[in-house]
């Protein structure tokens, strides 16, 4: 599946499947905004709803903070492969040219645009790395977020049981919710993936780069 | 990649082309070097898919620091969509191009040479102590298109202009006039826009002196061939696919 995949294609796809966890997180704060607006209307009988609207609430808002930072990040990611894509093909063409024409007059003269390319292109790497570390970091913060998540939308499907006309109501909220961190969570993994692939190449390559 | 010098006095034009390695279906291209003591300059340095080819002729002549100047005669993959690595390979180049294709060509990728927008009316490259002109061929076939012409050498680098389709592995020069019309015909045709246009430039042409017309594809003319293609491509009907 993935695996097969360009590196480059993958880190930009990040960017992508990443963009749609932010909008799944608006929509989390929207449900959990209408279950709170339930949970006044219902006063005593949702009593112990309120604190769990708030915390989820909260964490829908941090949520899109992360998403926006990963963001930013991602498409840097991307922009770096795409760089990393190019110096790595123009290697590749310069040493196809190194030994088509190793009896050439001149060819040494290649040598120091080589060395400049294999540079930068470890210096890609370098950058690489760094961002892909990063975004790891901050997709582990959405996943852990949504772990507790779930948690509390279980409590929170305890609590509606007591909040006898509005129960239903509220329990559907909680459905929107639990499915609302399952699709993140997925959507994070698969993202986790996607860059687990991508590191793997870029290994690789500069595998060949140190050869 | 086959090296043919065409010029060998105190300044050198060699042609690069006929290329075995070249993929199938890309179309067979002819890349110029123009060397003068020290200094190289390349024309229409060709495409992506020669790139690997192409240096590893050229090196055999000069350095990559030697090769100061680049030439694009247009915008067109086949000329110029090479540069992104040229860019890699050269450490300080400048390219003449045309002033319209800017910020078209600036996309195949442009961090270390210098883009030398060459106006409307053409210009000159001075390599060391050579003089080149960069005639006007606008809509010949592109919309900013220009030929290098060599007083010294009496060579006309004419783009596009000339050009024939031919089997792989074709000769250098055109031996047999009428029997190459055949193979220029259709893209003549098909590929130049504008009667006017070649009108114009086949009268300013004929000004110069010309001893070898070196077209970007298939075999160059020489001699009384530069004048009978000259006459021919007068007396043709271009612009076709609306007529
Ligand atoms: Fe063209
Ligand atoms: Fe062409």
């Amino acid at each position: 599946m993935i695996t097969k995949e360009a590196a480059f294609v993958s880190s930009t796809s990040v960017a992508a499947e990443l963009y749609v966890v932010g909008g799944v997180a608006r929509a989390m704060s929207i449900s959990v905004k209408n279950a709170k607006a339930i949970a006044n209307r219902a006063g005593v009988k949702a009593r112990g709803f309120s604190p769990i609207t708030d915390f989820i609430d909260e964490m829908s808002i941090e949520t899109m903070k992360l998403v926006n930072l990963i963001n930013k990040d991602s498409i840097e990611l991307s922009r770096i492969a795409i760089n990393e894509l190019r110096i790595r093909d123009a290697v590749e063409k310069f040493q196809k040219v190194t030994e088509t024409a190793s009896d050439a007059k001149y060819i040494s003269s290649l040598d120091e645009s080589v060395n400049k390319l294999k540079q930068n292109q470890h210096e890609e790497h370098v950058k690489l790395y760094s961002y892909a570390r990063k975004l790891k970091n901050l997709m582990d913060e959405i996943s852990k977020k949504m772990s507790v998540a779930s948690v509390i939308v279980c409590n929170s499907r305890i609590e509606a049981v007591n909040a006898e006309e509005y129960r239903s109501n509220l329990e559907s909220i909680a459905n929107d919710i639990e499915s609302a961190c399952a699709t993140i969570r997925d959507r994070v993994n698969s993202s986790e993936q996607r860059l687990d692939s991508a590191i793997q190449q870029w290994k690789g390559n500069s595998q060949d780069e140190s050869d | 990649m086959k090296a043919t010098n065409i010029y060998d006095q105190r300044h050198q034009w060699i042609v690069f082309g006929r290329d075995p390695e070249k993929p199938d279906g890309i179309i067979d291209t002819n890349q110029y070097l123009i060397r003068v003591d020290d200094r190289a300059l390349l024309l229409d340095p060709g495409g992506i898919e020669i790139f690997s080819s192409m240096l590893s002729a050229v090196l055999h002549h000069v350095s990559v620091d030697q090769i100061t100047d680049l030439f694009a005669s247009h915008q067109d993959p086949d000329i110029i969509s090479s540069l992104g690595l040229w860019d890699q390979a050269l450490p300080n180049g400048r390219l003449h191009a045309p002033w319209i294709w800017e910020g078209f060509i600036r996309h195949f990728g442009l961090n270390n040479i210098q883009y030398e927008p060459i106006p409307d009316e053409g210009g000159e490259i001075h390599l060391g102590s050579v003089k080149l002109n960069m005639v006007p061929a606008h809509y010949l076939h592109s919309s900013g298109n220009f030929h290098v012409y060599d007083p010294a050498a009496k060579i006309l680098m004419s783009g596009d202009v000339g050009a024939a389709l031919e089997p792989p592995g074709a000769d250098m020069f055109v031996d047999d006039f009428d029997e190459h019309i055949n193979k220029m015909k259709m893209f003549h045709q098909r590929w130049m826009p504008s009667n006017r246009a070649k009108n114009d430039w086949v009268n300013r042409v004929r000004d110069l002196d010309i001893e070898i017309l070196a077209p970007q594809h298939g075999r160059l003319f020489k001699g009384e061939n530069v004048g009978r293609f000259l006459d021919w491509f007068e007396a043709l009907e271009v612009g076709t696919a609306i007529a």
